[in-house]
């Protein structure tokens, strides 16, 4: 059995860290975090000081950091991984960063023997939590089938999505485009409530129709008909981590000159909704940007 | 044997009229096209001179026409409907046209004791033929358990929604969510084929992913995939009726003060794809719009 690293324990890091334990993986763990590296030796990991010491201990290194700079930072920063680089070391990302970043940073461990892949995943905490994430790899094919099963600890449908970058771009594909959809349901209920049809009815009918959406499906009976729009911690999603998915998708669409409408038009939206304080809570929250001009306060 | 009026006798209206007829219905008829209606005679419907002559026969008058001046016309207008008001008539409406106008006509119309139920239809031409419709109706309860026998001879589901207004609106409300749902479709699909994911192997992940809705499931593999989005007649549903339903759902919110950011961006893009003659292609050739520019010709 590989030694694995795992860089990043924080709410999904740290979900995913103990299924490898679980399945009897050896870890070495590292987070700017004290208290949760200690979390991590009381189950049995082992500590680094640094990401050049977990990748000078462990065959595979796996990373879930909140942003693209603490991915570089980890990969090529002070005591950054590539301190450490020898021919045959494998690298993990499953943070979220847009597609150019997993791109660059294969380039530039490709000489040094270092297989970087890009496995970002979909499926929240609860998704982590149950080893049932769906996760988007993109990489040299024959080393994301030898890590097939280090990802089957953590999640049930391992996608193969192409060379570097594939996995991160349909991660954030498939997230604007659920951006835009709860923007599309948002504005249906809104029209059809303030039209005077029961929401409750409206649901009924539309998720039987043309418009029907895992959105639809998913976030209106549970957060929107439920009235649980304004809690937190967000039970499934947060707010602000779908606005920076969504910045992540105008970025990736600017670099490579695609025009993004509805996408533009549904980042404009989140960040105008985070900006009123909501960040944290559910996605679906952005319906409130159309309920409150309504008059809409219980669903 | 039931006899029923049908006026409109167009691509919908003549597969609902002769699916009433194949039914057992006897059918009074008008169409302002004077071959049509020969045509129907041919197949043993009365053939009537005007909207208040079919009125006058009848107990419900069906309609299945273009647009709300139409209907306004056909109902109020010179030779219309009210000329022959009587005890127990119903009119109803299966066109798509604002649920504010047909708010207005269902007034206007019981001032004459005359009944009216908008059930505007889903399931396009294939399903009017088959009888299997949605029908979303909105009016008085009395009146639509007084025609739902003959509903049932086009339509498999028949959904009540409220007053008169309610079945537009639901219409309204869908497709604007199909609209936007579209757009997103759209973009992903670019953004990623341009980023070199094989549209097949993307669509295979989205499907089960958060961004899945009918529009991806339905018109990705019948329209896109199989590059038939340019052809004529339209395969699914010509853009310019999506189109239409589109500047339905703006009006129809500017009218109830309801902001519809993402709705009315979709309504321009539409209006610039049928403004570029692409108005009798599948609503799915919209997709063009970003296709083009990107340089992707076959999905």
């Amino acid at each position: 059995m590989e030694k694995i690293g795992f860089i990043g324990l924080g709410t999904m890091g740290s979900r995913m860290a103990k299924n490898l334990i679980r399945a009897n993986y050896k870890l070495t763990v590292f987070d700017v975090s004290e208290a949760a590296v200690q979390s991590f030796v009381k189950l049995g990991a082992e500590r680094a000081g640094s990401p050049r010491e977990v990748a000078e201990r462990t065959d595979v290194v796996l990373l879930m950091v909140p942003d693209s700079s603490e991915v570089l930072e980890v990969a090529t920063g002070k005591d950054g991984i590539m301190s450490a680089a020898r021919s045959g070391l494998i690298v993990i990302d499953h943070s979220t960063v847009a597609p150019s970043t997993p791109q660059r940073l294969s380039k530039e461990f490709a000489p040094h023997g270092v297989t970087w892949i890009d496995a970002p995943v979909s499926g929240g905490p609860n998704g982590a939590e149950a080893a049932t994430l769906t996760i988007m790899v993109g990489g040299d094919k024959a080393v994301v089938e030898r890590c097939r099963p280090i990802l089957q600890t953590m999640g049930k449908n391992i996608e193969y999505m192409g060379p570097s970058g594939a996995g991160s771009t349909t991660k954030i594909v498939n997230n604007f485009a659920a951006g835009i959809t709860i923007i599309a349901v948002s504005e249906a209920f809104t029209l059809g409530a303030a039209a005077g049809i029961e929401p409750r009815r409206l649901f009924e009918v539309l998720r039987t129709s043309s418009s029907g959406s895992w959105v639809m499906e998913n976030l209106i009976p549970g957060v929107v008909l439920a009235n649980r729009i304004s809690e937190e911690p967000a039970a499934r999603f947060a707010l602000k981590l779908m606005h920076k998915d969504l910045r992540l998708a105008v970025a990736a669409a600017s670099a490579l000159k695609v025009p993004l409408a509805a996408g533009s038009l549904a980042e404009q939206m989140f960040a105008i909704a985070e900006g009123q304080g909501w960040g944290n809570q559910d996605h679906m929250a952005v319906i409130k940007l159309y309920a409150n001009y309504v008059g809409i306060e219980k669903w | 044997m039931t006899t029923v009026g049908f006026i409109g006798l167009g691509t919908m209206g003549s597969r609902m009229a002769r699916s009433m007829m194949r039914a057992g219905l006897d059918l009074v008829v008008f169409d302002v096209n004077p071959e049509t209606l020969r045509a129907f005679e041919n197949e043993g419907a009365r053939p009537a001179t005007g909207p208040a002559a079919v009125a006058k026969q009848v107990d419900a008058v069906h309609l299945s026409l273009p647009d709300s001046p139409d209907v306004i016309a056909v109902a109020t207008g010179p030779g219309g409907i009210v000329e022959a008001a009587h005890a127990s008539l119903t009119v109803v409406d299966h066109s798509s046209i604002s649920p504010l106008t047909s708010r207005r006509l269902a007034q206007d119309l019981a001032a004459h004791g005359i009944d009216w139920l908008d059930a505007p239809v889903s399931g396009g031409p294939a399903g009017a033929a088959a009888g299997s419709l949605t029908i979303m109706v909105g009016g008085k309860t009395e009146a639509l358990e007084r025609c739902r026998s003959v509903l049932q001879t086009i339509g498999k589901n028949i959904e009540h929604m409220g007053g008169p207004g309610a079945g537009g609106t639901t219409k309204v409300v869908n497709q604007l969510a199909v609209g936007i749902q579209a757009m997103a479709v759209f973009e992903a699909f670019t953004l990623g084929v341009k980023s070199g994911i094989p549209a097949e192997r993307l669509f295979e992940v989205l499907r089960t992913s958060s961004s899945a809705s009918w529009v991806m499931e339905k018109l990705v593999p019948a329209v896109l995939l199989s590059n038939r989005e340019r052809e004529v007649p339209a395969a699914w549903f010509a853009l310019r009726l999506q189109h239409k339903d589109l500047r339905l759902a703006v009006e129809t919110a500017s009218g109830l003060k309801v902001p519809l950011a993402d709705g009315a961006l979709s309504e321009q893009l539409y209006a610039i794809a049928e403004g570029l003659g692409w108005g009798n292609q599948d609503q799915v050739s919209a997709i063009n719009l970003y296709a083009d520019y990107v340089g992707i010709e076959r999905w």
